[in-house]
């Protein structure tokens, strides 16, 4: 065999190579779905004013200039997620004195207005602390509140007997007093980092 | 002979396995989650031990408590809280699955009544191998044991390890990182491999702060305890460099972009904590770089009990009063160099820094175990047999006592 006859022959295994890895793994659809979602969910959170329903009357963040702010997302059907983040939230607020509880907002926003009535998240907030008021909105406006904190939330149908259950980010938002987004702790983040941030800001 | 041993030991465990180990599933610390009132949902979570040689499914589970109980695993994908019904869980051969917050659990839906703390819901457990079994899980408000005991496990770590933990970051912010799936599974794998040797570093580090403690209530010369002492330091920096190594590998993995995130999201959630109380962060900063026996606390608050002559009481006030300035100086000295090292470790000084860092911190923790061991010696010089036992004695009640 000649250098002239391996030459092409080498160019051919090459390219069947080629083609086999793109037919197999070049799957440029794919990658953008992938980030698509994660920039769904990272989209980078400014936070910003709101209002919702709560029992007594609308909440705004506006409000509660002069206060610090913890932010929660959840429904009460949350088998899980949600009451140990409001459990952690709670365990820090009992570390708290009354003047620091006096400087301090909890707030936790249902998901699913379907289904969580404004009475039901009055009692639902207040069983793990009176500091904490549980409200709602219409989907649009929960929606953009999510998005401008870059928490995430989707519905998904399910076969099981509690309906359809919502995927969701668990992240506590720590809101200063001028309204600013300042920390937004991860699930599990210990009451006393929790106790901590918000007596930072609380010390503004 | 040897084979005729063989044989009998081969036949005796053959005939003794199905009756030692046929004990299918065992079930163990059963509980629900008390709920707000209102709630008709709740979760029971326990720990499923397998007890056989084989796989074992847990297939399906009722309660008169509830009309629905389903099986259900909650995924945390993409910062993402995912829960989802499952077929079965399974428990593997001589293993066990725990079903707990954030993971497995069994979901009692529809309740038929409220429940409480202190009530009584029953379960029954079908399993892949036919066997059934009721269980009483109690009714409890979750969250404060289970917090005490990731807290005591964190503080656990906080001692052992005095370098960042980027790693923990990533497992629970992934979302807030924006990885390729590339680098996701590099991570997972450096995780895979990294984890078993780091926690079992952090192991000998617990045995052998343990055993400097026993080996000098003993009596053990000073060599003996230079030598453990020795080990230990070995030990604790293993642990420096394995998360130096650690960190250099993570380095590899995500952009310069990315890695100032996972320091920035490092530094928002996870920065260890100190007591604000300056008195109280001192001591905890005392126990935390000293492993060794406090006999002079003995001394300080029962020293009434060991019938101390003036002589002897004045020489102990003298030996206190000139040490423990020295002692608080070097524990003060070793939380300074730590706080450095952590620092180091995030703004991504070189290696060099962070082992000459690392290097100060051994040698004075070296100088605070042989310091103590000096103590003890000199302590058992000024007092006699008699009363240096009652010293023992005293500092061993307390010890346990504050132990269990």
């Amino acid at each position: 065999m000649t250098i002239k006859k391996l030459l092409p022959i080498s160019m051919i295994v090459l390219l069947a190579i080629l083609l086999l890895w793109a037919l197999l793994f070049w799957n440029p659809a794919d990658d953008k779905a992938v980030n698509h979602q994660q920039l769904d969910l990272v989209a980078a959170p400014a936070g910003g004013d709101f209002t919702i329903e709560t029992k007594d009357k609308d909440l705004s963040l506006k409000d509660l200039r002069g206060k610090v702010v913890a932010l929660y997302f959840g429904y009460t059907l949350c088998p899980d997620i949600c009451p140990t983040s409001l459990a952690i939230l709670t365990q820090s607020l009992n570390q708290m004195s009354e003047d620091e509880l006096s400087g301090l907002q909890s707030v936790f926003i249902s998901v699913d207005p379907d289904r969580d009535n404004l009475t039901r998240l009055d009692q639902y907030t207040k069983y793990f602390h009176k500091n904490i008021i549980g409200g709602t909105a219409e989907k649009e406006v929960i929606d953009h509140i999510t998005k401008l904190y870059g928490a995430a939330y989707q519905k998904v149908d399910s076969n099981s007997a509690a309906g359809y259950l919502v995927d969701h980010s668990s992240y506590t938002y720590i809101i200063d007093k001028k309204g600013k987004l300042r920390h937004a702790l991860a699930h599990g983040t210990l009451p006393d980092k929790v106790l901590e941030a918000v007596r930072e800001l609380l010390a503004e | 002979m040897k084979l005729m041993i063989k044989i009998a030991c081969a036949l005796t465990l053959l005939i003794l396995s199905p009756l030692s180990f046929a004990k299918g599933v065992v079930v163990d610390d059963p509980y629900a989650r008390a709920i707000p009132p209102g709630q008709t949902i709740s979760a029971a979570f326990m720990t499923l031990v397998n007890g056989s040689d084989k796989n074992i499914d847990l297939v399906k589970a009722s309660s008169d408590s509830a009309k629905n109980v389903e099986l259900h695993e909650h995924i945390h994908e993409d910062g993402m809280m995912k829960m989802r019904q499952v077929p079965k869980i399974s428990i593997a051969a001589n293993g066990k699955t725990e079903l707990k917050p954030g993971g497995y659990h069994i979901m009692l839906i529809d309740l038929v009544k409220h429940i409480k703390p202190q009530d009584i819901v029953t379960i029954n457990l079908e399993f892949s191998d036919g066997s059934k079994q009721e269980i009483k899980a109690d009714v409890r408000k979750i969250m404060m044991g289970m917090m005490k005991k990731k807290m005591s496990m964190m503080k656990f770590k906080q001692h052992v390890n005095p370098m960042p933990n980027l790693l923990a970051v990533y497992k629970k912010m992934s979302d807030k990182l924006d990885l390729s799936d590339d680098q996701k599974s590099k991570l997972d794998a450096g995780i895979k491999v990294r984890s078993p040797k780091i926690k079992e570093l952090y192991g000998d580090v617990k045995s052998l702060e343990k055993e400097l403690h026993e080996i000098t209530l003993k009596g053990e010369p000073l060599n003996k305890i230079d030598q453990v002492s020795d080990r230990l330091m070995q030990a604790r920096l293993a642990i420096i460099e394995g998360k130096t190594d650690c960190r250099e590998s993570i380095k590899k993995v995500l952009s310069d972009k990315q890695f100032q995130q996972l320091v920035k999201l490092y530094r928002a959630n996870m920065m260890p904590t100190f007591n604000k109380d300056k008195e109280k962060a001192a001591m905890a900063m005392m126990k935390h770089t000293n492993p060794m026996p406090n006999l002079m606390r003995v001394i300080v608050k029962k020293g009434d009990q060991l019938n101390l002559t003036e002589k002897q009481a004045a020489e102990l006030k003298k030996w206190r009063e000139e040490r423990k300035p020295i002692s608080k100086k070097v524990s003060q000295t070793i939380a300074k160099l730590e706080a450095d090292l952590l620092e180091a470790a995030l703004n991504n000084a070189p290696i060099a820094k962070i082992n000459e860092l690392a290097d100060g911190i051994t040698q004075n923790r070296v100088k605070i175990i042989r310091t103590k061991a000096m103590c003890r010696d000199n302590m058992k010089r000024i007092l006699d047999d008699k009363q240096y036992k009652k010293v023992l004695a005293i500092h061993n009640e307390k010890h346990n006592k504050t132990m269990h």
